[in-house]
């Protein structure tokens, strides 16, 4: 892993060349450039998050500072994601608790439009009556780097997506005992990650009815252990098929509010994307931006590796999984010979509603050549993946059909 | 060509009240120090640019110049790089275009 992002690194390294040899002559290495003065040490161990990306092996860290990463479709064949595999994506730096694994003094404050403000302790948050469910979250800006023209942000390709089993407790069960008043329409979440520079400290929500959705769940444990502490121990939201700025980190605060959630990360041009199509490259005004909620319809190809090799003739098993948002996974299909003919596969329904569903199919390409292997989702609403990305300003929602290359020997 | 940069950090209170933000220090990030009479651009980029997220986040991009301009306005206006001085802005976006701008 490590490797790879320094053979990344180097390779962007191409278009600064005299920055190389400066450094090569202050006897720095690549490494210490790319995390520049945060590297030599000036700034706060709060950034000392460089040990943690032992606990992701095999990801592929597009920032180091804050720690972003995402693992390749291959990495991601497991039915149900394990922790190790869940991609990461941080807007700050980890908190000192987490990394120490420390519940002393965390509380859960449930505060705003409630009659009882509540101030729960893990110990008292667990006591109450758990839920399990897998759930898929995926980063909103997921298939980022899909987009053309490029856009803005971290360049996601397709691998900031898992389906892990959650435990915890569900938001509405807290909400209820905090007991909301009749303004309630809006959450506003807060977590113990500290933000970059002087940007506000990264702050979502969702619509009450969301929040009171049965699958919305304030999550303390992750495939039946505490959670990592890159995924955001001791406590995270969980919010089943919209973006996944939704199920905040390291949470410790919810402001039930009497209006849509206002914080920078809610409104501009963040996490929001044009009311209407717009044309490739250009921006609208805020105005016609509206906050992005659920995914759409969308799969990926898990087996084969992209560029695996075959012999002509010779079966090849391709599978991966598929998921809609909030609506259903109707059927998957392959094409090898880009979208002329295409291929039913078999679809094994997902563990439970918030989880993806599972497709596989058998082919075989008889001649040599250069394939690329399409995977195409179609939901019980008869939406389906689309060939091209359609673009906003953000690079937002992208869920452009999963193109595989292989390559076939005589 | 020598840079011993040091960054000078304060924790200062930098941001309010307002939407629920929860009163506390926040960590506000200084300008960089360059010990260097006349910086090139590539030393003030990379400088100013990595002096709160990594550097490789900017390495990959590949974008134009309205775009470069959308994305310095919000680092200065609202994240806290307020200290970029106008002609400083005008230098960096300019290489920025250069060295990340949309592959031809
Ligand atoms: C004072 C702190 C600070 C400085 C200095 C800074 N940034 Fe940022 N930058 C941020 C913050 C905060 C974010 C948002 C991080 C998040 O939420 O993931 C960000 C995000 C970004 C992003 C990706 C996300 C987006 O919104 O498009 C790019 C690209 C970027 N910065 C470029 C730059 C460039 C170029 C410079 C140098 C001119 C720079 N930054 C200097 C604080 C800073």
């Amino acid at each position: 892993m490590k490797a790879f992002s320094r053979r990344r690194f180097l390779t962007h390294m191409g278009h600064s060349g005299a920055w190389l040899a400066f450094l090569t002559a202050c006897g720095a290495g690549a490494d210490a450039a790319l995390k520049g003065l945060v590297g030599r040490g000036l700034l706060p161990v709060a950034w000392a998050d460089d040990a943690l990306l032992g606990t992701k092996p095999g990801m592929t860290v597009l920032t180091s500072q804050p720690i972003n990463g995402e693992f390749a479709p291959h990495l991601l064949d497991d039915d149900m994601t394990p922790a190790a595999r869940h991609f990461v994506r941080n807007n700050g730096s980890v908190p000192a608790r987490a990394k120490n694994k420390d519940p002393q003094g965390w509380t859960l404050s449930i505060e705003g439009e409630v009659t009882t403000p509540l101030a729960l302790s893990l110990d008292e948050l667990q006591q109450l009556p758990s839920v399990t469910q897998q759930a898929v979250i995926e980063c909103g800006g997921n298939g980022r780097a899909l987009f053309e023209p490029k856009v803005r942000g971290n360049q996601w390709t397709r691998g900031a997506v898992a389906c892990s089993q959650w435990t915890g407790v569900r938001l509405r069960d807290v909400l209820k005992k905090a007991g909301l008043k009749s303004r309630a329409v809006y959450t506003a979440h807060y977590g113990e990650d500290q933000p970059l520079g002087s940007a506000q400290p990264f702050s979502r929500g969702i619509p009450i009815e969301k929040a009171m959705d049965e699958h919305t769940l304030i999550a303390y444990q992750m495939n039946g252990a505490a959670l990592p502490a890159l995924n955001g121990y001791p406590v995270r939201l969980v919010v089943p098929g919209w973006i996944g700025s939704c199920s905040q980190k390291w949470l410790n605060r919810i402001v039930v509010r009497d209006q849509v959630h206002d914080s920078q990360k809610m409104t501009g041009y963040s996490y929001r994307v044009p009311a209407y199509p717009v044309e490739p490259g250009s921006r609208p005004p805020k105005e016609d931006m509206v906050i992005a909620t659920a995914w759409r319809i969308k799969s990926l190809i898990t087996a084969p590796q992209a560029n695996a090799q075959f012999q002509a003739g010779q079966s090849i098993t391709v599978r991966g999984h598929a998921w809609a948002g909030e609506e259903t996974v109707k059927e998957v299909l392959v094409s090898t010979d880009f979208g002329i003919h295409w291929k039913k596969t078999m679809l094994t329904q997902p563990a439970n509603a918030s989880a993806w569903a599972h497709w596989e199919c058998d082919l075989a390409l008889p001649r040599k050549g250069h394939y690329e292997i399409w995977a195409r989702a179609f939901d019980d609403k008869g939406n389906a993946q689309p060939f091209r990305q359609p673009w906003n300003p953000k690079g937002y929602l992208g869920n452009v059909i999963h193109r595989l290359p292989v390559l076939i020997t005589a | 060509m020598i840079i011993g940069s040091a960054l000078a950090l304060v924790w200062g209170l930098a941001v309010g009240e307002e939407n629920n933000q929860p009163a506390g220090a926040v960590p506000a990030v200084q300008k960089p120090v360059i010990d260097e009479a006349n910086p090139g651009p590539d030393v003030l980029t990379r400088e100013y640019c990595s002096a709160c997220h990594s550097f490789q986040l900017v390495q990959a991009q590949r974008l134009n110049r309205a775009t470069w301009e959308w994305v310095m306005e919000d680092m200065v206006e609202q994240f806290g790089a307020g200290w970029i001085t106008p002609p400083e802005q005008t230098v960096i976006i300019d290489y920025l275009v250069e060295h990340y701008g949309p592959e031809k």
